[in-house]
């Protein structure tokens, strides 16, 4: 793993790779978000959102972190949680952070949250991607040793003497960069306010579900339960409950939405053996992982047969 | 909203943005930030008596100025073992002997190593990153790294909690919270054992009064064993204590003498032992002190760079924060 990497003192401040990732990613999240919002004739509210979706980012991120590390457990205080230079954040406290700004931002002017929110999915998405590739000059990012010779061998892998890690954060760089495609794909086609948004939560809940249970960098973590793939898979199944509960209060089939709510249950429960199966079973990693991708591929059939029936015509 | 406003707040935003640098130095605590407030901590905790351990230290060191044949009371590797000297089920040379037997007895397989040396300094630990991250390895790897002829895992220190463990390792201290319901084992400068149940503040005091110094420590137990006593268990002791689990324990025998056990579960042809049941054994083997260690998927014994025990596989190792292992000083 990498220590984590200094690169060069500024005006008495040491500067980190990871921190410059994270610089690059909000400019680039920024922009994109700037630049669909002018289109849509949102730049006013895009402005005020950015501006508050910034600062709540990096204080819920670092509230998160505070509150759900357990190697931070023991010094949490208001001077320490404030020095954010001791490093220790949490994504999903940006992702919550920059989603309150722009809800906020609806309120003060008047305009309508979800379409708003639709604007900010691919922004995340697009953010993500510089920000992931920034966790490489970190302690983060990393999986359990491989075991698996030709992926052990592959440029996924970060090679030590003895062991080789594969390297999750590229993984989510490249779910970021596809996650970015869709969803500015679904700008396009969906009709519905608030739907593009949803996808994003959907899509990537489910695939930081697994990405979760591949990164064993200690993160955030109690034991071999990450508080991250708790939210993941909490924020995929509030979608899935969402869409069902719509798709039941519109006239037209059931059968859909009650198989959705009958196998969601059954999907978290899958996941938590698989997540036992990976850490006690004498079963091979790979096989489990395998299981655990055809498992997640459940809810993501079930909720794009559900956008799909939202969106037709 | 004017075009000048609107414009304004996206400078602003886009200012910001360029000031994450500074503020935002990584994703994990870094790790000198971590030993810093794990040092602040300590000094609220312990004040005076932390300089008064230290006088204690410098003035009764203890058997560290024996030179002859040690090893270094550090992280730095073992020797690296004579191949010659190894074979299936045993290795010796001049400053280490190790005897391993499988024992199959009521439907349960024991894999009992006997560990003879020559300093205390090749009982050693190792932990898979720096003492204050969350880094975790397998024990294997750990194991090839450190030249170990023999390792163990120990009791996973990074999910032990916080502010609840007593935690050093070769002489560096770790984690210094004592927990009042688990056990605490500590190894001193001459690779004795000492065993405090509940981890009691006041004997550890005494401890370190007799002019001893803690080389490992380990929250974790049950103490199964203690000066030659087979205790009694706590009913309500953490790691399913009546349940046939995979178990691991570490017990010495007499000075530089050890033994350390492997009671294999969770398979067919074998079921596994309760807390009971090891401290039994250990007590029968003619443990003086024995010491439960982290069990179940985790209990894993490392022999010549091999396992020794069944269905254990790289594939399906956990990995984990530390391990305790022997090493030879045969250069």
């Amino acid at each position: 793993m990498y220590p984590d990497a200094l690169t060069f003192s500024f005006l008495g401040v040491e500067i980190y790779a990871y921190g410059l990732c994270l610089m690059a990613g909000a400019l680039l999240g920024l922009l994109v978000f700037y630049r669909l919002s002018q289109r849509r004739g949102l730049l006013n509210a895009a402005a005020l959102a950015g501006l508050l979706a910034l600062p709540l980012g990096l204080v819920l991120s670092r509230l998160l972190y505070s509150f759900g590390d357990p190697l931070f457990q023991p010094f949490i205080s208001l001077q320490n949680i404030l020095n954010l230079r001791t490093g220790g954040f949490a994504m999903y406290g940006a992702l919550i952070g920059a989603a309150l700004g722009a809800v906020l931002t609806a309120r003060l002017l008047k305009v309508k949250a979800p379409g708003l929110l639709d604007l900010l999915a691919p922004a995340l998405a697009a953010f993500l991607i510089p920000a992931r590739l920034g966790e490489g000059f970190t302690v983060l990012g990393l999986s359990r040793p491989l075991t698996t010779p030709w992926i052990a061998g592959s440029f996924l892998a970060l090679k030590e003497p003895y062991e080789a890690y594969l390297r999750t954060y590229l993984l989510e760089a490249f779910i970021a960069l596809v996650l970015f495609i869709i969803l500015l794909s679904a700008l396009k086609r969906f009709r519905r306010p608030g739907n593009v948004f949803l996808l994003g939560c959907l899509l990537y809940g489910i695939t930081q579900t697994l990405m979760e249970s591949l990164r064993f960098d200690g993160h955030l973590r109690f034991s071999f339960v990450g508080l991250q793939q708790v939210l993941s898979a909490a924020l995929f199944a509030i979608v899935l409950i969402t869409l069902a509960a719509r798709a039941l209060r519109r006239p037209g089939g059931k059968a859909l939405p009650l198989i959705t709510l009958a196998l969601l249950p059954l999907v978290i429960a899958g996941a938590i053996a698989v997540e036992f199966m990976i850490d006690r079973s004498p079963m091979g990693k790979l096989p489990a992982y395998g299981l655990y991708l055809l498992l997640l591929c459940i809810p993501t059939g079930l909720g794009m047969l559900l956008f799909r029936r939202e969106e037709m015509p | 909203m004017s075009t000048k406003t609107r414009n304004t707040l996206i400078i602003l935003t886009l200012v910001m943005a360029m000031a994450l640098p500074f503020l935002v130095p990584s994703g994990a605590m870094l790790d000198h930030e971590a030993a810093r407030l794990h040092e602040e901590l300590w000094q609220e905790d312990e004040g005076d008596d932390e300089v008064a351990a230290w006088l204690i230290n410098w003035l009764l060191p203890g058997a560290q100025a024996e030179e002859a044949a040690s090893l270094p009371m550090d992280f730095s590797p073992g020797s690296v073992p004579d191949a010659a000297g190894f074979t299936d089920s045993s290795y010796e040379d001049e400053s280490i002997v190790v005897r391993l037997e499988t024992i199959e007895q009521e439907g349960v397989v024991w894999r009992v190593a006997w560990v003879d040396i020559a300093h205390a300094s090749q009982l050693r630990t190792a932990t898979a990153g720096s003492l204050t991250s969350r880094r975790t390895k397998l024990v294997s790897t750990m194991a090839q790294e450190q030249n170990a002829v023999i390792a163990i895992n120990a009791n996973y220190f990074v999910d032990q909690p916080e502010k609840k463990s007593f935690e050093y390792r070769m002489g560096e201290r770790v984690r210094a919270k004592y927990n009042r319901i688990k056990d605490l084992l500590i190894t001193d400068e001459n690779g004795d054992f000492h065993l405090f149940v509940r981890s009691d503040k006041d004997e550890v005091q005494a401890f370190l009064d007799a002019g001893h110094s803690i080389i490992n420590a380990f929250t974790f137990g049950p103490a199964l064993v203690k000066d030659g006593e087979l205790l009694s268990l706590d009913d309500d002791y953490g790691y399913n204590p009546h349940g046939d689990e995979p178990r691991m324990a570490i017990g010495q025998i007499a000075p530089l003498s050890y033994v350390l056990v492997l009671a294999e579960g969770r398979s067919a042809n074998s079921s596994g032992v309760t807390h009971m049941e090891l401290a039994n054994y250990m007590f029968d083997l003619g443990c003086m002190q024995a010491f439960n260690l982290d069990g179940g998927n985790s209990a894993t014994m490392v022999f010549n760079g091999g396992y020794y025990q069944s269905n254990r596989s790289a594939s399906n190792e956990r990995t984990q924060s530390d391990m305790i292992y022997f090493a030879t000083t045969i250069r």
